[in-house]
């Protein structure tokens, strides 16, 4: 009986989580010029339509140009950040752990305000190299939260095991350290992107008149709203949902790994 | 092979961590090739003094030199000290071979020089088959094995051990250490070996450093230690012992607990007590110390009696056991028996 219940929740979930794309994925397909659910006719022309439009390709090329920015700031930072967190020994480190954290809980809104009015003071607004910053503070938390849990859990006596045998500081936890933490800079990165190829509420606040794809989406639908939105977010969803499916593969497969080393200490 | 070990020297060196003092004054000098091991309760600074040679720690005070040159400013990878560890610390993501390799791979080497070094390396420990193996597919054993091959590949003329046996069962212990001591005879590297076992001590060692509480409280070779125990604390740590309280003293002679009066060499100091081997002592007939028998243990070449004197004394005897012949039982009277200098006179 509880399971039957459990298994009807579970579905009800999923079904909620799904019931956009359920919506989103036939209506994208339609002939007409605007919004019909369910379609008469199906056809590929709005997908034709998002990459023959300038507009929405250079959203697009922003979107990317910004992401790759904002994970490479990140994940450089982070994992730099997480060395001098988990092995510093100096005063303040949980706060100022606490603050590289902050974006994550601080409301979006608030840290978007906060941006803003940073930009306006050193006229960064309107800004690609200024959007990817903030995109990168927003995209850092995960990072430090991957990568320092990584590093927690990496046994500091390996990398002294290399040191002895002749490889400098920096040597030995590139040699040694980084391939433990590949995993964990991998799923950062995914994590990253994402955290910058989605982001809206800030990018809105401080990007000026540059549009990314959430930003062009958005404006659309204040606009006139035909198929090209649903294509768009269509794609944008299976693209997330591909690099999340990476992401979580690397991951089984480092949690094996792990499982075996640890079986065979035992 | 061709150079011999350097020589190490401790000069005072004095390590605190917050107010909590691990080395204090800490002398120690270790000649060309030799082996000496660092013996001491969990906690007494041993691995701190390793750490402090390797690099890993900074010393506070005091001077650590390496053929009578000052390390302090050296750093670890230029000491070209060779170390085990306890917990193994194999490279996770590198092969044998690539974890044997890596000392030499750091040192510039030609590839194919490399590659038969690594391997002659593996085949000293016997591992030659296993090159090709990730570590988490190894045995302990096998793993402490790569661990050492990993450590002498490069000749290291000093070789830090720290409990590299700790983790193995009784037998692959035993094994390990014969071929530890051989290994370290035929490369001639000086090494300090950290262990908490004194029957591993015992065995392996030239010289024998015992510590406690950050400070050296006798350095000598293993039999002097097993037979000149510089206090109680170390009579009790080696082996195991009889300690026997000493009561009132005159010109000639004292009062031993449970030995009764025993004579004093002229010019001896009053001990602060006595320690007597249990394997020292035998049953007599006659004219020895009446004791009862209370326990009888078993443990398999040797049968160790606990018996109890007339002043209720308790002291420990151990019988090689011959097969055939039933053991005391409890309850039973004996004569002790011992010979005046077998007894350990310990000042403190
Ligand atoms: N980083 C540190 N911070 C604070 N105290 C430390 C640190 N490292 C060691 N100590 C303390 O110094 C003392 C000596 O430690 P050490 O590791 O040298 O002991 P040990 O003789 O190797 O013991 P064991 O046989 O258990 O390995 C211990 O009391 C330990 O708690
Ligand atoms: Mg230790």
């Amino acid at each position: 009986m509880i399971r039957k219940l459990l298994a009807f929740h579970f579905w009800l979930v999923v079904l909620f989580l799904l019931a956009p794309l359920i919506f989103l994925i036939p209506i994208s397909l339609g002939e007409s010029q605007f919004l019909e659910f369910p379609p008469k006719q199906l056809s590929l022309r709005w997908y034709r339509e998002f990459f023959q439009q300038e507009s929405w390709m250079e959203a697009l090329s922003l979107s990317f140009r910004v992401g790759l920015g904002a994970t490479a700031l990140s994940v450089i930072i982070g994992t730099l950040a997480s060395v001098a967190l988990v092995r510093g020994n100096f005063p303040g480190r949980s706060i100022l752990t606490a603050l590289f954290i902050a974006p994550l809980i601080v409301p979006t809104v608030v840290l978007a305000l906060g941006l803003y009015m940073v930009f306006l003071r050193w006229q960064l607004v309107d800004n690609t190299l200024a959007l990817t910053l903030a995109h990168a503070v927003v995209a850092l938390p995960y990072s430090i939260l991957l990568v320092s849990s990584s590093l927690r859990s990496f046994d500091m006596t390996i990398e002294r095991a290399a040191r002895t045998m002749g490889a400098g500081p920096f040597k030995a936890f590139m040699l040694i350290t980084t391939p433990h933490l590949a995993p964990s800079i991998f799923a950062a990165s995914v994590l990253s992107f994402f955290a910058s190829f989605d982001e809206l509420i800030i990018t809105l606040f401080v990007s000026g008149g540059q549009q990314t794809l959430p930003v062009r989406i958005w404006n659309d639908l204040s606009l006139k709203i035909d198929p090209t939105v649903p294509a768009a977010a269509v794609m944008l969803t299976a693209v997330s949902a591909l690099l999340m499916l990476a992401g979580e593969m690397v991951r089984r497969r480092n949690e094996a790994h792990n499982q075996n080393s640890h079986n065979a200490e035992e | 092979m061709k150079d011999t070990g350097a020589t190490i020297e401790f000069r005072n060196v004095r390590k605190e961590f917050g107010a909590f003092t691990a080395l204090d004054n800490f002398c120690l000098e270790v000649g060309a090739g030799e082996f000496m091991t660092l013996l001491g309760p969990s906690g007494s600074g041993k691995t701190t003094a390793l750490n402090a040679l390797a690099g890993f720690i900074d010393v506070g005070q005091g001077d650590i030199l390496i053929d009578g040159i000052s390390i302090r400013q050296t750093p670890t990878e230029k000491r070209n000290i060779g170390m085990v560890f306890q917990s193994y610390s194999l490279f996770p993501h590198r092969n044998v071979l690539a974890n044997v390799s890596f000392p030499l791979q750091m040192r510039k080497m030609h590839k194919a020089e490399v590659r038969q070094r690594s391997m002659k390396a593996l085949e000293m420990v016997q591992l030659a088959e296993l090159a090709q193996r990730m570590p988490h597919e190894l045995s302990g054993g096998q793993k402490q094995r790569v661990a050492i091959a990993r450590a002498l590949v490069f000749e290291p003329r000093v070789l830090l051990m720290d409990e590299p046996l700790g983790a193995l069962d009784l037998k692959l212990r035993e094994s390990l250490q014969l071929e530890l001591k051989a290994l370290q005879k035929q490369i001639g590297s000086t090494v300090i070996f950290v262990t908490h076992d004194q029957g591993e001590a015992l065995t392996l060692s030239d010289r024998i450093a015992v510590m406690d509480q950050g400070e050296i409280q006798q350095i000598c070779t293993p039999q002097e230690l097993y037979d000149q125990p510089a206090s109680t604390f170390i009579a009790n740590f080696i082996g195991s012992n009889n300690i026997l309280r000493v009561g009132g003293a005159d010109q000639h002679s004292i009062q031993v607990e449970g030995l009764g009066r025993i004579p004093l060499k002229p010019g001896t100091e009053k001990p602060y007590a006595v320690g007597l081997r249990p394997e020292l002592i035998r049953r007599t007939e006659s004219d020895g110390v009446p004791a009862m028998v209370e326990q009888t243990i078993f443990s398999g070449e040797a049968i160790r009696y606990i018996a109890r004197t007339e002043d209720g004394t308790e002291i420990l005897l151990v019988e090689p056991r011959h097969p055939g012949e039933a053991p005391l039982a409890a309850g039973q009277s004996i004569a002790l028996g011992f010979d005046f200098e077998n007894l350990i006179f310990l000042p403190k």
